[in-house]
């Protein structure tokens, strides 16, 4: 550790923290295994900071390094290739961490911090973890200060820090708006998440798990005003196969999911909002019925939409909803699948529609005999219902009588099945809290719902039977519906907001987060374009090009003039430049003026050498001299400072 | 150099011979009105040119060897009781002369020393509570070894700080020190100019301009010695004033009106050296001369 004249302990300091910082950042990301090493080294580290122990020896960390480096190729499998990368550069900057002796691996150390940094933003995209991420860079910039500035205070190295960071600024604003946004050269492997959300199946009880979570779904601004609540229908999917306890797509649906298909039939106006998916890791686009989108994003089928790639970060859709547009499509399979139940089970239930076929005549009547016994009988919208047995829908609808949204359409569905009308389950999204200052609609996991469709009429109409239950869940919500038992024994600072100072904190950093979504994570090259055609009329790809360059091109020159500040540099006076061209030409003759010399020494020692020039030398430190230092008049100023030119011309 | 001036020049250079550096440091040392401090070993002329100066200027002069066991009435002077008179009379001390040859100086005790802080500085003396004026001009010429030899009691800072310049004779040259031999030295100097010559002669050399970029150079130099680590004692304002003194005497002697940063070096050695600590750096140059080439004269 004494070779090579070591860093001082205090970088020492610095560079722990750097180090758990950074690892425990990423630590949602990485196996538990890399934490043991992590540990490992840490204490080893430690222990060489205290002087109880040795650095490790070269072979022993080449070792280590290469059974890590195999076992961690051996996650590719499991893991994804890009997380098997994320851990390789870990593990670099593990055993970098070890193995810090000199100021090069000091080196090696930030540029890996940095790199990690980075990846980090590619986990959190929101803007508190932004400034998180600020914060790594400022604790791996400080040490590369420390090392390189070791005399520095720290509130010097703060301050040169922070002067460092604002010079760049403009920089980075700079090749963030106007730098074209090339197509990826290279795409990041799809990493595998894990998230809380909707799944492409569901049974009775699987949304009341995603009602305990208050974690964020989307957020839709509109440009009008937007639809009443409950109007806000944000359909994901529809599901068409029941087996008796769950219900999914089918699989000829599952074949349709990924083809795009034309058929909302756009009627009447539509109005356009923008939504922006927090990452679901799926492709469904929870949307108002019926909506379409432009760019990324298309229509299948049941006229659900659908992202062209997995939504892994945070990412903006333009969307255009048509509130008076139906579906009408449907073909004779498909009606085929959708009146088809399993051939047994629910006796009841079956029963039941049998009878609703003899008392009413037409499907609407039945359909609502159904609803109405929904609101006559005692039946309860609660997120505990009670175990269901075998015959889930018999259990539920005549015994039981408590159940939420999905046991509600679910039921509806299987008896709208009964009764031989063709009808569908659809999950998605009701509600969302509109932010009437922040023009914004903040829907939460805990808005998830499930809903009924029928072909009726010649188009696919909506039932919403828990609208008929608990009319409070779909006019105000989930919390006006069940007070008690909303985001029952789940830790949320959401219940925090009754507070009127919290909540107004709340919403301002709401409204902060989305415009961060929608002009940061979301600036794109359509954005951009747009952007810039607004400020500097249409442009097009080399003009864009050429505006970077040029905006780039100022803002280096004006980072240069504010370090210079050449204004503060005192004015040089005419004597002065005379007298600076006169030591530019001596320079040529290999002949500098020492720091301490005059003006007359140095014309002297020049003359010792260039014997020739000796009396003009003589004459041009007198007249020199007598300008710079005499009391002369303008006049005689200007005349001397012609006859140093003179005087100068001879000694060419 | 200045007609006025180079009779005196000349004089002198016979008296010391080959010396020309060391009598125009010490004639514009006088012309500035400033006290001078001539220190080398035992023999070199030290007192030779303190008597040869105070000659050629036409001034009264009273020489005074130092020793360890003077006391300060022996230098100023003492009230004795007069019989006749029924009164205390004073009598006045050799300090009350146009020119006090202090001769090695340092061997006096520091009270002694001491002694001439206030003539030094006021141009007067203080005798049981009764203050007497000094003859104008009035200088100190001092001569001292240096403080490595045996029996010397080094000079207090403050002391060395009035001395306006310090100044070293060295060994003479080979010829110079034969033309001595050869008896070609000048035994007795005689007056070359007047006292009121030299009163105007100083009033001259105060006349002489220094522009802004001058005192700047000076300013830089004396703040060079007081931030740079290399120097242990700082400048003070006095040493700047005198500093500027100095050099002014310079551009007069050399026939200018105008200051020129030359003149500045030519006098700071002489002027600073003392005040620095005078030990020199740790590549064995004068501090003076490191602060020299330390400052850039046209930044």
């Amino acid at each position: 550790m004494s070779s090579n004249g070591f860093f001082q302990r205090q970088h020492l300091q610095l560079i722990f923290c750097a180090y758990l910082a950074t690892m425990l950042s990423l630590a949602s990301q990485l196996t538990p295994l890399i934490f043991a090493l992590t540990l490992f080294c840490l204490g080893w580290r430690l222990g060489i900071f205290l002087g109880r122990l040795k650095a490790p020896s070269p072979w022993l960390n080449r070792t280590v390094t290469l059974v890590a480096a195999s076992a961690t190729l051996g996650l590719v499998a499991s893991q994804g290739l890009f997380s098997v990368m994320l851990h390789l550069i870990m593990l670099g900057y593990t055993l970098k961490f070890l193995e810090l002796t000199q100021k090069r691996d000091i080196n090696v150390f930030i540029c890996t911090g940095f790199i990690l940094v980075a990846t980090f933003f590619v986990f959190h995209t929101q803007v508190y973890m932004a400034l998180w991420g600020l914060v790594l860079m400022a604790l791996h910039l400080i040490i590369a200060l420390a090392l390189y500035g070791p005399r520095w205070q720290w509130q010097q190295q703060g301050k040169i820090l922070g002067k460092l960071v604002l010079v760049s600024l403009p920089l980075c604003l700079v090749l963030f708006i106007v730098f074209p946004r090339l197509p990826p050269v290279w795409k990041l492997p799809q990493q595998k998440g894990a998230t809380t959300g909707l799944s492409d199946s569901v049974s009775l009880g699987d949304i009341a798990k995603l009602s305990r979570s208050s974690e964020l779904a989307f957020r839709a601004s509109f440009e009008q005003t937007p639809p009443n609540v409950n109007q806000r229908y944000w359909r994901a999917m529809t599901m068409s196969h029941y087996d008796g306890t769950t219900w999914s797509q089918s699989l000829a649906d599952k074949q349709q999911a990924n083809a795009r298909s034309s058929q909302v039939t756009k009627t009447g106006k539509g109005q356009s909002y923008q939504v922006v998916f927090e990452p679901s890791y799926q492709t469904w686009l929870p949307s108002l019925t019926l909506s379409q989108a432009d760019g990324q994003g298309f229509s299948v089928f049941d006229g659900s939409l659908r992202s062209e790639k997995i939504i892994a970060q945070r990412r903006m859709f333009d969307l255009t909803w048509y509130p008076d547009a139906s579906l009408t499509d449907v073909n004779e399979s498909q009606r085929r699948q959708y009146i088809t139940l399993p051939a047994e089970g629910n006796p009841q239930a079956r029963q039941w529609a049998a009878q609703l076929k003899q008392s009413h005549q037409t499907a609407s009547a039945q359909l609502d005999a159904i609803l109405t016994t929904f609101t006559q009988a005692p039946y309860r919208y609660t997120l505990s219902p009670p175990q269901l047995g075998a015959s889930q829908i018999d259990d539920f609808l005549f015994n039981s009588k408590a159940g939420f949204c999905v046991h509600y359409a679910s039921s509806f569905v299987f008896m709208a099945r009964s009764l031989g009308l063709p009808s569908r389950m659809v999950t998605g999204y009701q509600g969302g809290e509109w932010d009437e200052n922040a023009g914004f609609i903040t829907v939460r996991q805990y808005d998830a719902h499930a809903w009924a469709e029928v072909w009726l009429d010649g188009k696919w109409q909506r039932f919403d039977p828990t609208a008929y239950v608990s009319p409070e869940r779909v006019d105000m919500g989930l919390e006006s519906a069940l007070p008690d038992e909303f985001l029952a024994g789940e830790m949320s600072l959401l219940r925090l907001r009754n507070n009127a100072m919290i909540n107004q904190l709340y919403l301002a950093m709401a409204k902060f987060d989305y415009a961060w979504s929608v002009w940061v994570l979301n600036y794109n090259s359509d954005k951009q374009l747009r952007l810039l055609s607004r400020w500097f009329g249409s442009i097009n790809f080399m003009q864009q090009a050429w505006l970077f360059v040029y905006l780039f091109a100022t803002a280096l020159a004006l980072m240069v003039l504010f370090s210079l500040k050449p204004w503060q540099r005192p004015r040089l006076s005419a004597l002065d430049k005379q007298f600076y061209l006169f030591e530019k030409a001596m320079g040529r003759h290999d002949l500098q003026r020492q720091t301490g010399e005059t003006v007359s020494d140095f014309c002297k020692r020049i003359g010792h050498s260039k014997r020739h020039w000796q009396s003009t030398l003589t004459d041009y430190s007198r007249v020199y001299n007598r300008a710079k230092y005499g009391q002369v008049s303008e006049v005689q100023y200007a005349k001397e400072v012609m006859k140093l030119k003179w005087l100068l011309s001879r000694l060419k | 150099m200045r007609a006025e001036i180079s009779p005196i020049l000349q004089q002198l250079n016979q008296v010391i011979i080959g010396k020309q550096p060391q009598i125009e440091l010490a004639l514009a040392c006088v012309l500035a009105g400033g006290h001078l401090l001539i220190e080398d070993l035992p023999g070199m002329g030290k007192t030779t040119l303190a008597q040869g100066l105070a000659t050629t200027l036409g001034l009264s002069y009273q020489r005074v060897q130092f020793t360890s066991d003077m006391l300060p009435a022996d230098i100023i002077g003492v009230s004795i009781f007069d019989p006749n008179a029924q009164a205390f009379s004073f009598h006045p001390g050799p300090i009350f002369n146009q020119v006090l040859l202090a001769d090695e100086v340092n061997r006096a005790s520091p009270k002694t020393q001491s002694a001439l802080l206030e003539a030094m500085a006021e141009q007067q003396v203080s005798i049981d509570g009764e203050t007497h004026s000094l003859p104008t001009p009035f200088f100190v010429i001092a001569t001292q070894n240096p403080i490595d030899q045996a029996g010397t009691f080094p000079l207090p800072e403050s002391q060395l700080d009035r001395f306006m310049m310090r100044i070293e004779l060295g060994f003479p040259e080979m010829e110079a020190e034969m033309a001595m031999l050869q008896g070609k030295q000048l035994q007795h100097p005689e007056q070359v100019i007047s006292v009121d010559d030299l009163l105007q002669m100083q009033q001259a050399v105060r006349q002489v301009s220094a522009s802004e970029a001058v005192l700047n150079y000076l300013l830089r130099l004396v703040s060079e010695s007081r931030y740079n680590a290399t120097f242990t004692n700082a400048l003070s304002p006095r040493c700047s004033k005198t500093l500027l003194q100095a050099a002014k005497a310079c551009a007069w002697m050399k026939g200018r009106d105008y200051l020129l940063p030359d003149d500045v070096q030519q006098v700071f050695t002489a002027v600073a050296e003392h005040r620095l600590g005078g030990i020199s750096d740790a590549k064995g140059s004068a501090l003076s001369q490191t602060l020299l080439a330390a400052v850039d004269p046209l930044a």
